[in-house]
């Protein structure tokens, strides 16, 4: 349930019942929080505003077929992703990234330009691969349990714990590649 | 216990996933390993990063496209609504009548046929009888040229 009493299931409802403005209800409740996934999964505003459009096109048309409000939020989440990950696929034109690679390979050099501590870990997380910056992003940004991780990404709960784990480690070695031992407590 | 088992630990104890043995093991391993306490610092750091970091603004544009998409909706919906009130009206209430003139012909038709057999059976049991004997004579055929009284006859 939201802050304003009304829930998931009775905007579904409203929905279904082809209530437009319920619609928008959904939009401005879940708006900030996938545009701003889809913004850090793709690094491009532009991208993302389509893809949150995308994702609220399905949901219009499939209105009929949604999954139980108790799912809802992985459910946007995860066509959210798709969304963004058909863009990446259409924009790079390849989909296989090996399993041992953890960085994108537009790593800048100069990552240090970053203004504070804070600016040089965002810009290590964007760097990351996407199949680890996705994990990363939906536990850290968006607060998401390791089980709803695993339906938006479709995979399995261990598969996302290794994910998570590893995409903290190549932070933490890039981390200290770049600012010496000096994060060391 | 070795450090990338330690560090699997401090991810998941960062995430509240860890059982109260495992979380004993890894603070038993963390005061003697730097390296590990560093790599909990950094998880710990992210963790903050993203909790401080303002997320993006939405755009003006795409908060008007999703207005234009749910108006959109509506409209589709109040569309398929009177589509069904169109078969409603089209196709059943306009051929009612007359499917209501057919199955009362056709009921006519059957009272019909209903009252001849039942006539029939009457006036076969009246000749079976003998009551009505004279359905039994054979039909005469009558020939002849009528003259009607003339009045020149000589």
């Amino acid at each position: 349930m939201n802050r304003d009493g009304i829930r998931d299931e009775d905007l579904l409802e409203r929905l279904r019942a082809g209530d437009g403005q319920a619609l928008e209800e959904i939009y401005g409740r879940y708006k900030t929080r996938l545009f701003g996934y889809c913004v850090r999964l793709l690094h491009d505003r532009s991208d993302a505003e389509d893809a949150v459009h995308d994702t609220f096109l399905m949901l219009s048309r499939g209105a009929g077929s949604l999954p139980a409000a108790g799912a809802f939020r992985t459910w946007l989440f995860r066509v959210a992703r798709n969304e963004a990950l058909m863009t990446i696929r259409l924009k790079r034109g390849h989909t296989n990234v090996a399993p041992d690679e953890l960085w994108d390979d537009t790593t800048p050099q100069q990552i240090l330009e970053g203004r504070d501590r804070t600016e040089v870990l965002r810009q290590v997380l964007d760097q990351l691969k996407i199949e680890y910056r996705d994990a990363l992003v939906l536990r850290e940004y968006e607060g998401l349990s390791y089980a709803e991780i695993a339906l938006v990404t479709d995979s399995t709960l261990d598969s996302v714990k290794s994910r998570i784990f590893k995409a903290r480690k190549a932070m933490h070695q890039k981390l200290e590649h770049l600012l010496g031992k000096r994060s060391q407590l | 216990m070795n450090c990338d088992n330690c560090q699997g630990m401090a991810s998941r104890f960062a995430d509240n996933e860890l059982d109260v043995t495992e979380d004993a093991e890894m603070f038993a391993h963390l005061q003697g390993c730097a390296s590990c306490r560093a790599f909990l610092r950094t998880v710990m750091q992210v963790r903050a990063a993203a909790i401080s970091d303002t997320p993006p603004t939405v755009p003006e544009s795409l908060d008007l496209r999703i207005s234009a998409l749910s108006k959109q909706r509506a409209a589709t919906h109040v569309a398929v609504q009177f589509r069904w009130k169109e078969i409603l009206t089209r196709r059943l209430l306009i051929p009612a009548p007359a499917a209501i003139a057919a199955i009362l012909l056709i009921l006519a038709s059957l009272g019909a046929l209903v009252t001849t057999l039942t006539y029939r059976a009457q006036e076969q049991a009246q000749i079976a009888s003998g009551e009505n004997y004279i359905l039994l004579l054979p039909p005469v055929e009558v020939r002849g040229i009528y003259h009607a009284p003339s009045q020149n006859i000589h």
